[in-house]
């Protein structure tokens, strides 16, 4: 058990250390620079003062040593300054994290509140009524983009019934009562685009474990319906469903980007976009840093929980 | 002895216009401490004649028909409350692979103790401790420790032992016992058999053998009853069975048999043809098309099960050759 | 944070307004503003010695009042007298004198350093600011209205505590997300009507325009061109416009490249711009059609009407073409960028009309940076190219006209005439002379097409029907410092 942790502990590392190459690199190879983009505005700007910002934003010297540079300021826990602003990416990321982290958290929650009682009354009683409203639900949820799902949330609970604010974000810390009405309809467009994923594969599973030997077991000792249901097949079709769990919080990671462009929400989503556009590379290489340590972190933490909680993936025990 | 189980034209199948028959009417007694085996090809409906009574079986399939007393009560007519308590508490089911049909992710002790806790009022210790003496009677050795393991942890004979313990656990009088050896090696069978056997004799509990397996079932059951296309073909005393078989079937099955004195050098036999699907040879003798024997009446007309000798048989052929001393038609 | 529509009685002190826009916010030195949306921020949280008011007229802001040597090359100027920092510090004229000499930094990238390019020294002497002046400039007034004061001392942290004289100051700021504004204590003139701005920004243009039909934001800044007729037809919003219009489309081609060094090409591609249709499809009618080429607005009054007009004329253009030696079946490219889907629109309109000249237009859809690093900054060769962009510029000509100076424009093109006749007209105090020369560059852009300026833009802003006091100057910069709301 320890030593497959140790193992995939050393491989994530692997991976996030290939991420960051691979990050620092292809932005570079893209064309346009930070200069050009922080020069915007100006018109009859000089070569001299183009030689002379790219050398204050250390862009002249050799791509292997600005990357040391980065990566040698971020074990360190300093990722560089913004070419933007005076702002630090530590400081831009931290004003931003709050945002994005509330954000996927509540449509994760929404999606499993939404999925899993319409997954089991699905697999329960199949084919009835509320199973194929599942099913037409999931269909269109599945089809419509969160940016369409977004918009039309928006337009009618922001403009027809007014009920709910349709941009911007409050810091659970500023008001509460604010914080959750602005986030009901952004973590309400992510779950759309989850909660049929979740709903389908737990469905497919349940049905499964429902019609296996050892749910006929239960039922033969006389356990009532609801017990089989919920102590044998749920427990046991959460268990790969947990897998698919770590999947969609990568998902909510890429959603919140359109998410958070929709709803005028100012978190690292709208952060990666703007810095991608301005090539300000040293905020962009570090949400994407960071991003895929969360993703490969949840991962882990994924595959150890599946195997904490399947006996037959830990090993002989004795 | 009288009759502890009885079951009345039971006909179970997938609904429609018209129905798919699995089970065309079946009827037998089981009585009070007897074992009876019930042997079939697989596709017979001798499975699903067994969940039936158990009333396990889920959509599409559903009972047509029919009734299955348990003392006197039909248990097809119990709410599914009443019906819970019946099911692990008057009837212990054993099924065919252990692996599958214990929960992978939980302790055998685990799914001992809730077995146990369904039907009674015990505390988790209580039934914990019973479930080690459960796991002991059954003959797990050492068995306070494995009480803690994982299906995955036993060997398969180990875990048809749990299996084992869990449909005595709430003290049964009848055990539906649905291949509970096919699983396993010929020596595990052996002594599984011979548990089942000990078990039956000591704790007065009929069971009711379903088997694919002739020599199991003439080693471990007083009465055998075979199974075909849905209908029980032959049913006699075993003794008799074995000596005097009277429907070609049940002959062809006796050739096919493997045991330890069959030369394997040589071709085993095996029937020819396929088992009919649901449905197919609805007006005649269901078997005819593979009979060795067959005649013309076999295709056109559907035999009754009639009474020859101690047993009774549905085949023309064996009704019509057979010394018939008081032969008449056996009624339900 | 508070986005609800307000409830409390009319222009109460504790009212919010929220603005939103599609462009973000990235700092807040006004001296490197970046994008045209911060200039917002201009009158709010700074003053300049001068400003423009919404006629376009340059009129006193910390300067009482001015006055120039006659050549125009030496400048005096008055400071307002007791006017304080945000942090309390009072304003002398040594901190303006400080603040001129940070903008004239050449490692500032003050973005209208060519305006103030002339100044030779600044000095101070009591409440007086002494400008020389390299050459004459009659518009110097004009020219450093964007030269704001600031609090040096800080200028390290001004992005996280910006310390102005300006009406408001920063409560908080989230780069390109939130800023929140509140009104400046220390202010010198009248207090602002509204306690509180709120800048949000909300990239996608249609939930923006939904935010602002909903209520959650009050002022949008640049409305989407579709958007415009629902807005001036709804009785709860209103659209907010500058008197006279400073923005244009500008399409640009390498001068100094074959083919269109060749001025016969570039009257030529002139001439195929089918500008009307580009007007409907690509901005849906909201702007004026410019057959002279000229970046003026026909609005102004330095606008010259006698000049050639480029109506659309393929016949003209072909044989244009055929005089620049440009044969049936040459290919262009249109390089332009996917932020603006109205610049492919316009760019399907130029390939339609040029297909049936036998010229193809290939259309190549960029990112922004993409885009930008083909042929900006000026001195770039990219032949073939015709790259869509646009300007927004004060009404003033010497900021239009600025543009086509030497080594300033990415079209590349060099004009020593051009120059000198700039030069004359921002160094004469006469009026009329001063026109005449506007005629006569507005005549020279006309007739060599250095760029395209088909579209005359109107940039609309929108406010919810209960705002008032909200104003934009030609340049599209949008004044809120006297804004003030009702329930």
């Amino acid at each position: 058990m320890w030593r497959y942790v140790a193992r995939r502990v050393a491989t994530s590392i692997g991976m996030l250390v290939a991420t960051s190459v691979i990050i620092f690199v292809v932005l570079r190879a893209l064309p346009g620079n930070p200069v050009i983009t922080r020069l915007g505005a100006n018109s009859g700007v000089s070569p001299g003062e183009v030689a002379r910002l790219r050398r204050q934003l250390g862009l002249d010297e050799p791509i292997a040593v600005q990357y040391w540079h980065w990566i040698a300021g971020a074990v360190r826990g300093n990722f560089g300054r913004s070419f933007f602003s005076q702002f630090s990416v530590t400081q831009l990321i931290a004003q931003r994290l709050p945002a994005t982290l509330e954000l996927t958290i509540a449509s994760v929650l929404i999606t499993l509140i939404l999925a899993v009682p319409a997954a089991v009354l699905g697999a329960v009683r199949r084919g009835g009524l509320l199973d194929r409203l599942g099913a037409l639900l999931s269909s269109f949820g599945i089809a419509l983009p969160p940016f369409v799902s977004g918009i039309i949330l928006l337009v009618v609970f922001g403009v027809h019934l007014r009920l709910l604010p349709s941009a911007g974000y409050v810091a659970i810390s500023t008001n509460l009562g604010q914080n959750l009405r602005h986030m009901v309809l952004p973590a309400l467009t992510l779950s759309i685009a989850q909660a049929p994923l979740v709903f389908r594969y737990l469905r497919t599973q349940l049905i499964e474990e429902l019609s296996s030997a050892y749910a006929r077991t239960a039922e033969g000792k006389g356990a009532p319906r609801r017990r089989v249901v919920f102590r044998h097949a749920l427990r046991n079709a959460l268990i790969p469903a947990l897998t698919m769990l770590g999947l969609i919080v990568g998902y909510a990671l890429g959603g919140v980007v359109v998410v958070e462009y929709v709803f005028g929400i100012g978190g690292l989503g709208s952060l990666a976009i703007t810095s991608a556009t301005e090539r300000d590379y040293a905020v962009l290489q570090s949400i994407v840093l960071l991003v895929s340590a969360t993703f490969i972190t949840v991962s882990l933490l994924v595959d150890l929980a599946v195997q904490a909680l399947d006996p037959r993936l830990r090993g002989a025990r004795s | 002895m009288s009759a502890l189980l009885e079951v009345r034209n039971l006909r179970v199948g997938i609904a429609g216009r018209p129905a798919q028959e699995i089970v065309r009417g079946v009827s037998f007694v089981l009585k009070r401490g007897e074992r009876l085996g019930l042997v079939g090809e697989s596709g017979s409906g001798k499975s699903v004649t067994a969940l039936s009574i158990a009333r396990l079986i889920h959509t599409p399939l559903r009972v047509l028909g029919g009734e299955v007393y348990l003392e006197g009560v039909d248990l097809l007519r119990l709410s599914d409350r009443r019906m819970n308590r019946v099911r692990g508490g008057r009837i212990g089911l054993i099924y065919q692979d252990p692996m599958a049909a214990l929960n992978p992710v939980q302790t055998v002790g685990t799914q001992i103790a809730e077995a146990i806790r369904l039907h009674s009022h015990m505390s988790r210790a209580a039934a914990r401790a019973r479930a080690i003496e459960l796991l002991g009677d059954v003959g797990l050795p050492h068995a306070a420790q494995r009480v803690d393991s994982y299906p995955h942890e036993l060997s398969g004979g180990l875990r048809q032992r749990a299996l084992i313990a869990i449909a005595i656990s709430a003290d049964p009088e009848l055990l539906l016992a649905d291949e509970p050896t096919t699983a396993l090696d010929v020596t595990t069978q052996a002594r599984i058999l011979d548990l089942l056997g000990e078990l039956s004799a000591t704790r007065g509990i009929s069971v009711l053998l379903i088997t694919h397996d002739l020599a199991v079932a003439t080693e471990f059951c007083d009465t055998i009853q075979v199974m075909y296309a849905g209908r029980i073909v032959e049913q006699a005393a075993v003794g008799a069975f074995y000596e005097r078989p009277l429907h070609p079937y049940t002959r062809a099955l006796l050739q096919t048999e493997v045991n330890l004195e069959t030369d394997i050098s040589r071709p085993i036999p095996t029937i020819a043809g396929q088992p009919p699907l649901p449905g197919e040879f609805e007006g005649c003798c269901a078997f005819a098309p593979r009979c060795a024997v067959v005649e013309q009446v076999c295709r056109e007309v559907r035999p009754d099960l009639v009474a020859i000798g101690n047993g009774t048989v549905a085949c023309h052929v064996a009704a019509a050759t057979a010394v018939v001393v008081n032969r008449r038609p056996l009624t339900p | 944070m508070t986005t609800t529509a307000p409830t409390a009685a009319a222009a109460s002190s504790q009212a919010t307004i929220t603005i939103g826009s599609t462009v973000g916010i990235p700092q807040l030195n006004p001296a490197v503003s970046t994008f045209s949306w911060e200039e917002t921020l201009y009158p709010l949280l700074w003053d300049g010695l001068t400003q423009l008011n919404a006629k376009g007229d340059v009129v006193p802001d910390l300067a009482t009042s001015w006055s120039s040597s006659p050549n125009s090359e030496q400048w005096q100027f008055t400071l307002r007298q007791g006017v304080k920092f945000s942090n309390g510090k009072p304003l002398t004229a040594a901190d303006i004198v400080q603040d001129f000499r940070y903008y004239l930094k050449p490692s500032t990238p003050f973005q209208n350093a060519n305006e103030i390019a002339s100044i030779k020294s600044v000095s101070s002497s009591g409440n007086t600011i002494t400008f020389r002046l390299s050459a004459p400039n009659a518009l110097f007034p004009e020219a450093i209205t964007t030269v704001k004061a600031i609090y040096l001392p800080s200028l390290s942290d001004i992005d996280h505590h910006p310390i102005g004289t300006g009406p408001f100051t920063v409560q908080s700021f989230v780069p390109n997300s939130t800023l929140t504004l509140v009104a400046n204590r220390h202010y010198w003139g009248s207090a602002p009507k509204v306690a509180k701005l709120v800048f949000l920004t909300e990239p996608d243009p249609t939930s923006a325009f939904t935010a602002l039909k909903a209520g959650t934001i009050q002022v949008m800044g640049a409305i989407p061109d579709s958007d415009v007729s629902e807005v001036a037809h709804s009785s709860s919003l209103k659209l907010v416009k500058p008197e006279v219009p400073g923005s244009y489309v500008s399409w640009e081609v390498d001068t100094k490249a074959p083919p269109f060094n060749n001025v016969k090409a570039r009257q030529a591609l002139a001439y195929a711009i089918n500008a009307k249709a580009v007007l409907n499809e690509a901005y849906f009618g909201v702007g004026t059609v410019s057959t002279e080429n000229d970046p003026i607005s026909a609005k102004s009054p330095w606008y010259d009407p006698n000049l050639t007009k480029y109506t659309y004329n393929l016949a003209k253009a072909k044989q244009l073409f055929a005089q620049a030696g440009i044969k049936s079946g040459t290919t262009f490219t249109w390089w332009t960028t996917s932020a603006y889907p109205e610049w492919t629109t316009s760019g399907e309109i130029l390939q339609a009309s040029l297909k049936q000249i036998g010229i193809n237009l290939k259309i190549v859809s960029n990112d922004v940076s993409t885009w930008a690093a083909k042929f900006y900054p000026a001195g770039k060769s990219y032949p073939g190219l015709i790259v869509p962009n646009f300007q927004s510029t004060p009404e003033e000509p010497a900021f239009s006209l600025n543009f086509f100076m030497p080594n300033r424009c990415e079209c590349n093109w060099n004009s020593a005439t051009y120059a000198s006749v700039f030069n004359s007209a921002i160094g004469t105090r006469s009026v009329v002379a001063r026109a005449k020369d506007w005629d006569r560059l507005q005549a020279m852009i006309n007739e060599q097409v250095p760029t395209y300026q088909p579209i005359q833009l109107e940039v609309d802003a929108a406010t919810s029907s209960s705002v008032s006091g909200v104003w934009e100057e030609s340049g599209d910069q949008l004044h809120l410092e006297g804004a003030s709301i009702s329930s």
